[in-house]
């Protein structure tokens, strides 16, 4: 169970404050998917960061069954938009990485990190260096790499954010098989997409911003395991429509506040 | 997995080997700009009435195969390659300590600065009489003007590479709890290791000048004292010859560094980048 209790956060840079959270509570049940999603400057990423322990709160605290959340873990491992894998380094060593930070004997984590590999569909790209390869297995390699350190609680920000169309349902499909499959692990997705938040999660988060905060837990009313073809269904299609109409919404409120902002602002000057 | 196999046959097609040969295109033309140069040479000197001062090319091979055949001529390179091999090794080593140093720690970063800034400012070459009034003309001298040539592109360039190693990949580093020693060797120096490779590529090339510079000016040994003989007794072909020696050792001091370079920085789509 992740608990997120009454967390704040104020950036301040050069004498400036940015509200980025505001009194932001829900809960997260052990073994459940949970998508946050809203528009952008919602403070969804930083949330997630701070799960991560890569950044602190300026109030309130998280939990993580039942442990206070003060830095990163072993307990938990991050998924990258833009994958981050280091670029000198080839795939096999890339998915050993978290392995590798925990002092893991080489063979010992290489062996791990295999059968990783393999679990994303990535046999026989071993010793392939990132900059040979599509975002999309990049980021089968960035999946790869968190699982390998076998995380009770996964962290996934706007993973499938930077590929095409395409790449990103294959990435969705597989994703949704491989959670399905394995054991279920905790995981918290960051994503733009009412449609992937949906196909993927139990539960959603929506967030809205200025300043971020949440507006609205939404259970995932289709059963596991899911299929593809979910996607295509029309009680399917009904249910994102409507969180996407309410979604639309609270962006178009977001850029008329926005406009407002920059005309006083105007008057100002 | 639709991106998989589109990938697959990319990923082959960029380990195949990229060896150069010889014959090819690109190459033919460079060897051919060079041809043409010395034939252009050749034949403006040969349109000249008297050329003592400026020999033919020809001449300047002929004396060249001469000056190699002199044991003078390689006593002079050893005395002025000495002091080169010590000031060298000593800049590349040292800028790239104190530029690891200078990246890594802040306080570092601000002890070293304003040094830096003062000598990166100041042409190196008004140094050498600082130098010689200070330390003579020895050896320690002689490696010292090297040092000073070479040292300062290192260190700035290796401390500029680790402050642009991604805010991206230390995240992810810490996110995955790397110790601070095992992150140095796994993702600072290799993330750093570009612009430190060109560091002492660039560096290398500025100690030759140095090397030269310091011959030139000041000092009557070694390579320096040759060209200042040639030179005093109109032996122009001989000074040609020299100066062609210096260049040549140039240009293959460089050349082994971006051999060194390329094999340092092999995991790159283009090695040999800028």
């Amino acid at each position: 169970m992740i608990e997120v209790k009454g967390v704040s956060k104020v950036f301040s840079r050069g004498g400036k404050s940015f509200e980025a959270l505001r009194d932001v509570t829900f809960g997260v049940g052990t073994g459940r998917f949970t998508s946050l999603i809203g528009p952008s400057g919602c403070g969804k990423t930083t949330l997630l960061k701070m799960m991560a322990g890569l950044i602190r709160p300026s109030s309130g605290v998280i939990e993580i069954e039942g442990k206070e959340v003060t830095g990163s873990g072993p307990d938990r491992a991050l998924v990258f938009q833009n994958f981050v894998l280091l670029p000198w380094a080839d795939v096999l060593t890339n998915t050993a990485f978290g392995l590798e930070a925990r002092g893991v004997p080489k063979k010992a984590r290489e062996e791990v990190a295999r059968s990783r590999l393999a679990q994303v569909g990535l046999t026989g790209f071993e010793h392939h260096y990132p900059h040979e390869l599509s975002g999309g297995m990049q980021q089968r390699v960035g999946i790869a790499r968190a699982l390998a350190v076998e995380p009770d609680t996964l962290l996934m920000d706007e993973p499938f954010g930077s590929l095409d169309t395409i790449t990103r349902h294959v990435m969705q499909h597989d994703l949704l098989r491989l959670w399905q499959e394995t054991a279920t692990k905790t995981t918290v997705f960051v994503t733009h997409s009412m449609e992937e938040a949906t196909l993927l999660s139990d539960q959603v988060v929506i967030m809205d911003t200025r300043p971020g905060r949440v507006a609205q837990i939404v259970e995932v009313p289709f059963p596991r395991p899911r299929q593809v073809g979910l996607t295509d269904s029309p009680a399917f299609l009904e249910f994102t429509a409507e969180m996407s109409k309410l979604l639309e919404r609270m962006q178009r409120i977001d850029m008329a506040i926005e406009a407002k902002i920059d005309a006083e602002v105007g008057d100002d000057g | 997995m639709v991106d998989g196999i589109a990938i697959a046959s990319r990923g082959e097609a960029d380990a195949s080997p990229r060896r150069r040969s010889w014959l090819e295109p690109s190459r033919l033309v460079g060897v051919g700009a060079i041809l043409a140069g010395f034939l252009a040479w050749e034949l403006y000197a040969r349109s000249l009435d008297n050329n003592i001062f400026f020999p033919t090319f020809l001449r300047m091979v002929e004396a060249l195969g001469g000056l190699l055949q002199d044991p003078v001529f390689w006593e002079a390179y050893r005395q002025t390659l000495i002091p080169f091999v010590w000031g060298w090794l000593a800049s590349m080593s040292l800028g790239v300590v104190l530029g690891l140093a200078a990246g890594l720690s802040k306080t570092m970063w601000q002890l070293i600065s304003p040094y830096v800034a003062f000598f990166h400012a100041l042409p190196v070459s008004v140094l050498v009489p600082v130098v010689v009034v200070a330390m003579g003309i020895g050896l320690l001298a002689r490696s010292t003007v090297v040092f000073l040539f070479g040292f300062f592109e290192v260190m700035l360039s290796t401390s500029a590479g680790i402050a642009y190693i991604s805010d991206d990949i230390r995240e992810m580093t810490r996110s995955f709890g790397m110790g601070r020693l095992r992150a140095f060797r796994r993702v600072t120096l290799p993330g750093a290791m570009p612009a430190i490779m060109a560091g002492l590529r660039i560096g290398t090339g500025r100690a030759v000048v140095g090397m030269v510079v310091m011959e030139l000016l000041l000092v009557s040994v070694g390579v320096g004292r040759l060209v200042a003989r040639y030179r005093a007794a109109f032996e122009s072909p001989e000074l040609y010859a020299v100066v062609f020696t210096l260049a040549t050792f140039g240009l293959v001091a460089l050349m082994l560094m971006r051999r060194l370079e390329t094999y340092a920085l092999r995991w790159r789509k283009d090695p040999a980048g800028v």
